[in-house]
């Protein structure tokens, strides 16, 4: 039945009204047995949201590929056009509203309904899965919080222009998309505003996952999910390069993620999922998301396998995902919490999942991770392992220097992420760290748009900082600066130690152009 | 001869004096420097050793689905 208003207090009955009335979805399912709800309810209430604006009838382009493909053949009628609802933090009475609409004096006007602007939710008419594509504005960045994945999305309301931050979620439908896909449409929306390419619907990345590696069985209605190689054939459709990471330990999680996501490249993150309840079958199935941020809450760094360099990357203690069967931006804590299975085997590098378990209780399952795959560009040819194989080097050369000689060794925290070169000049002026000559030279130096930077920091301070080519050829020299933040630190500790260093160490081919770049910035 | 000056600062104190420079100078110019420092360039330490397999495939895993 239609909607005779368009403008709601929010709060959750008239959230799961919107929902019922629009998709048709039965309200007990709403109430009940759809986890969705209560995340969004919680997360608008988070955001503070006042108001929602209903839009009954709305064209969805993602679900309108996949009605033309899979719903409209189906015997019963479903609807081609969808609903939306639109949120503020700011309270907005119908009225008033309606005199804006009909162009009489009111105190709503554009630029009140894009200041408080929360973002939107398309709502599908279909009977279970009924969320489409969403794009809220994310919690606010605090210190420690991070939602690196973010880009505009420009909407149109009535005919008032609005725009939110965000990156889009939506869950599966389990017809012609399952987590895999939605994790790989979140991602393209990522990359698709980085990289420049279209963003195809939740149904072509299905069936351009399955084209050159179809399985033995049917993939319409979707039953299989889709495999790495499936997912990375998805990827190189967009002409970008799929890059495989074993995600077996917090580490390689960590720092892979934090070096790809500062760059605002989203990751696909796969993982197994285990239900202590479900016993025999506790292993119940493989699960896909899109990473998007993560948190630096830990304040100290750890080493590196134990024994290794301190990566700043080590300091993250949640990652934030687009997770189809949660919500968006859902967080997934490394909590270190170890659990056996029911061979009593203990599996470690388990995370925390918001995942419901069987009988519907979150935070209750837990995650096994296993890949990481990231959508790169071409050119981003250097991985991020090269860089830290480089640095790693450098590190443990300066400590076993200062221990063997029995110097106060320097603790230097690496901050290493992947960047863009105009991002990094950027940064540059905006820390103003370091002036006169060598700035302008910086500034006005030709960079290849994609470099690696790994910046050392002594006490919590930028002290230097050496910077890669990306796009380099693995046995080219890679390094194109090291810089110099701090002389108190590197011109007594570095200087001695670079400039006197033994042949075998001083002509090694890798290394060479590393020495040279710190000869020259501290001659 | 130089450990014996070990832990005479701490983290957080100024960091190396021209003292010390000169001690890292002759060491670098002994054998035991030149063949400490030719160790750390051409041996794998225990982390980079794990680095390297980093994007090891694990064949195990490509023959399953992410369905959920």
């Amino acid at each position: 039945m239609p909607n005779s208003k368009s403008v709601f207090a929010y709060n959750k009955a008239n959230f799961i009204d919107q929902l019922h009335l629009i998709s048709g979805a039965q309200k007990n399912l709403l109430t009940d047995h759809k986890p969705h709800v209560d995340y969004f309810d919680g997360y608008l209430q988070d955001i503070n949201a006042l108001t929602m604006i209903v839009e009954e009838q709305y064209i969805d382009k993602d679900y309108l590929e996949d009605y033309t493909y899979y719903y409209v053949r189906s015997f019963p009628y479903y609807k081609k056009t969808c609903g939306r609802l639109h949120f503020f933090k700011t309270a907005i009475d119908e009225d008033e509203f309606d005199k804006f609409l009909k162009g009489k004096p009111s105190a709503v006007n554009a630029k009140i309904l894009q200041n408080n602007y929360l973002g939107f939710m398309v709502v599908k008419p279909l009977p279970k899965t009924i969320i489409g594509k969403t794009c809220l504005t994310p919690y606010p960045e605090i210190n420690r919080r991070y939602y690196q994945i973010m880009r505009g999305y420009n909407v149109n309301l009535f005919g008032v222009d609005l725009y939110v931050e965000s990156l889009a979620y939506q869950e599966q439908d389990g017809v012609v998309a399952a987590c895999a896909s939605i994790a790989i449409w979140s991602s393209l929306h990522g990359t698709g505003a980085l990289f420049q390419h279209a963003t195809p619907s939740p149904v072509e990345i299905t069936k351009t996952a399955t084209m050159y590696y179809p399985t033995a069985s049917r993939h319409f209605p979707e039953s299989h999910g889709l495999g790495p190689e499936q997912i990375a054939q998805a990827i190189r459709k967009m002409s970008l390069e799929p890059f495989y990471v074993d995600g077996n330990t917090y580490e390689n999680i960590k720092s892979t993620a934090y070096a790809y996501l500062k760059c605002k490249i989203p990751i696909i993150f796969g993982f197994e999922l285990h239900d202590p309840l479900l016993k025999k079958e506790e292993w119940f199935g493989r699960h896909a998301v899109t990473m998007t941020g993560y948190s630096l809450g830990l304040t100290k760094a750890k080493k590196f396998s134990g024994d290794g360099l301190l990566l700043t990357s080590s300091r993250i203690d949640k990652i934030y995902v687009h997770d189809d069967q949660v919500g968006a931006f859902a967080k997934m804590e490394f909590d270190e919490k170890i659990i056996k299975d029911s061979k009593k085997k203990n599996i470690l590098h388990t995370l925390s999942s918001s995942f419901p378990n069987c009988i519907g209780q979150i935070d209750k399952v837990r995650a096994k991770p296993e890949i990481l795959i990231i959508p790169l560009y071409h050119k981003i040819r250097i991985p991020f392992k090269s860089i830290l194989l480089i640095v790693e080097k450098f590190n443990n050369l300066i400590t076993i220097v200062a221990r063997t000689l029995g110097f106060p060794i320097p603790y230097i925290e690496w901050d290493i992420y992947l960047s863009i070169s105009s991002d990094f000049k950027s940064d540059i002026i905006e820390k103003n760290l370091i002036k006169g000559k060598k700035r302008e030279k910086i500034l006005k130096m030709l960079l290849p748009k994609y470099v690696w930077r790994a910046i050392g920091k002594v006490n919590d301070k930028e002290t230097f900082e050496f910077l890669f080519d990306a796009t380099d050829l693995e046995q080219g020299k890679k390094i194109l600066l090291f810089i110099d933040y701090d002389s108190k630190f590197t011109k007594p500790v570095l200087g001695p130690i670079v400039k006197n260093l033994p042949p075998t160490a001083k002509n090694h081919p890798e290394f060479k152009p590393i020495w040279d770049a710190v000869i020259s910035e501290l001659s | 001869m130089a450990s014996k000056q070990k832990g005479h600062k701490q983290q957080g104190d100024a960091f190396w004096d021209s003292k010390q420079e000169k001690i890292v100078k002759d060491w670098l110019k002994s054998s035991e420097g030149r063949d400490t420092l030719s160790r750390i360039m051409l041996e794998d330490s225990k982390s980079s050793k794990i680095i390297k397999k980093m994007n090891t495939v694990d064949r195990n895993i490509l023959i399953k689905s992410y369905t959920i």
